[in-house]
């Protein structure tokens, strides 16, 4: 999960990660949130902190 | 007496999280004003108002009641 405004890590970072990952064929969900910075996970926006939060626990619901 | 059960957090949990800023001392240092912020799931933004604390007593009440973000507090 990656904001797309993010100048401290910027988008592309994930990109890479994301399309190494697919190319191990290893299991990658991507999730890009538009209009949102480095700091979105304390004070961007409440529905995308609200949808971060659920993809989280959904993921290790999933997997663990 | 108040039984608090442990549980995991949920996302619903993220809006009973108060963020305070902002702290101004009242001139006769009985008073703190401060801005106490919440996130609101319904408005998806964050609303803020007013409080006041009294530094003896530390009973603190809402100042302001602005239905959005009421900020900057000044005596």
């Amino acid at each position: 999960m990656h904001a797309e405004d993010d100048l401290r890590c910027l988008m592309e970072q994930a990109e890479q990660l994301f399309a190494t990952l697919k190319k191990q064929r290893k299991d990658v969900l991507f999730v890009r949130f538009p209009d949102e910075n480095h700091d979105m996970s304390r004070s961007g926006k409440p529905c995308y902190r609200l949808e971060r939060f659920r993809y989280i626990l959904d993921w290790f619901a999933k997997y663990l | 007496m108040t039984v608090h059960h442990r549980r995991a957090m949920i996302p619903q949990d993220i809006t009973r999280i108060q963020l305070i800023s902002a702290p101004q001392l009242s001139p006769d240092g009985r008073r703190v004003a401060f801005v106490a912020t919440m996130l609101s799931e319904d408005r998806d933004e964050y609303l803020s108002n007013i409080w006041v604390v009294d530094t003896t007593s530390g009973a603190s009440r809402r100042f302001t009641t602005g239905p959005k973000r009421d900020t900057a507090p000044r005596y």
